[in-house]
């Protein structure tokens, strides 16, 4: 079958046909048969029409795309682009920019050295420092007004105990056959050599002939 | 108009789009489907989810028209093939003749019954065809952009289609030349 017959066929009824069209319709089909199938075409198109009218889309598929929708739309502007990051720059500009950047934070970085602390080290000892500080209270007596003090001395016992302990010398016969008396008469007649005198003596003799030296030097007669 | 609104997130715009498309859609998809209603439904929201979705991608000098019926058109096509019911849906065409019996009246029900049952018969790419020009009133040009598909091969099946309906509703014909009359 030809398109154009099919096109005549569904657009127009046999009386709307022109003279030309007429004349190529009818070396296909009779005028009835034209009839018929013109009045089918029209009659599935009408039937299906409203066949179409009795179904309706459910309303809850709308409230899922209008949800979808929304949704979206939320996410398109959460992934929207500030307006400052939006801004083109020459890409010289964004090396020179990082350059500068790196430049003036290069000294900071040496400076800090943190490089060359181990990493365990234990750079404070200990952060809080305790002062012992005795703090002497001053302790008030209160007495009543009419107290008597009464102060009593008592002889110092036990310094007179430490005296007891201190070493005297002793001057013994055991060393010299000279009595202590001796020597003090020895002294006393000046026979004797007297070494507290010895700026006034022009003359002496030696320690060793002196009877008082010979005794405190032990040398023996 | 209402596309670039959409794309910009308007609801107005989708509600105005939803109530010019949501039951044709359906209906398509009802005829497409084997009049399952429920499956239908269905896939008339996946259409319109899909819609929302590719919004941005939507050419606005173009007909939304064409594109949401290429959307559902592919849908409906993916859905065959994954369940491989394309080869079952294109062999139906031969392997079912249509009992010719003679109506004694002109019955509407009992026509679009018919109809419907010649209309299901049709392969999977002429029944498109079909709904897409006798109900949907899409130019031929229309038709082959949504089938992605020349405009001879649009003639073509129009033709055939023509012939085996009336060839099959041959009985109503000449009720209807009565009615006419």
């Amino acid at each position: 079958m030809d398109y154009r017959l099919t096109e005549l066929l569904e657009k127009k009824s046999f009386e709307e046909l022109s003279e030309e069209e007429k004349s190529f319709v009818l070396t296909h089909l009779s005028e009835t048969e034209y009839r018929q199938q013109h009045q089918l075409i029209s009659e599935v198109k009408s039937d299906i029409k409203e066949e179409a009218k009795l179904l309706k889309a459910n309303d809850q598929i709308r409230v899922n795309a209008l949800e979808a929708l929304s949704l979206k739309h939320k996410e398109k502007d959460a992934k929207t682009i500030p307006l400052w990051l939006n801004y083109k720059i020459p890409l010289w500009t964004a090396v020179a920019a990082l350059l500068l950047i790196f430049i003036l934070t290069t000294p900071l970085l040496f400076n800090t050295k943190m490089s060359e602390s181990a990493p365990n080290e234990q750079l404070v000892m200990r952060d809080t420092v305790y002062i012992e500080k005795i703090v002497n209270d001053t302790i008030e007596i209160t007495q009543p007004a009419d107290t008597v003090i009464k102060t009593v001395y008592i002889s110092n016992k036990t310094k007179s105990t430490e005296d007891e302990h201190l070493i005297t010398p002793e001057f013994t016969n055991e060393r010299n056959d000279l009595s202590k008396t001796e020597i003090d008469q020895t002294i006393a007649s000046e026979k004797s050599f007297n070494p507290m005198n010895i700026g006034n003596r022009t003359s002496g003799k030696s320690l060793s002939e002196d009877p008082v030296g010979r005794v405190i030097l032990n040398i023996s007669k | 108009m209402l596309m670039s609104s959409l794309q910009k997130g308007d609801e107005l715009a989708f509600n105005i789009l939803y109530e010019r498309y949501s039951d044709r859609i359906l209906y398509y998809m009802f005829k497409m489907l084997r009049q399952d209603e429920g499956k239908a439904q269905d896939f008339t929201q996946d259409v319109f989810l899909k819609v929302v979705e590719y919004s941005d991608k939507f050419d606005t000098n173009k007909s939304f028209k064409t594109w949401i019926f290429t959307i559902a058109a592919n849908h409906c096509k993916n859905h065959f093939r994954s369940n491989k019911q394309m080869v079952e849906m294109n062999s139906s065409v031969s392997s079912h003749l249509f009992q010719d019996t003679k109506e004694d009246e002109y019955d509407k029900n009992e026509f679009r019954k018919r109809l419907n049952t010649e209309v299901d018969k049709l392969s999977y790419t002429y029944k498109e065809t079909f709904l897409l020009r006798y109900k949907e009133d899409l130019k031929l040009k229309e038709i082959a952009e949504v089938m992605d598909c020349p405009l001879g091969t649009i003639k073509s099946r129009l033709n055939h289609i023509n012939g085996v309906l009336s060839e099959k509703l041959r009985a109503y014909e000449t009720l209807f030349n009565d009615k006419t009359k």
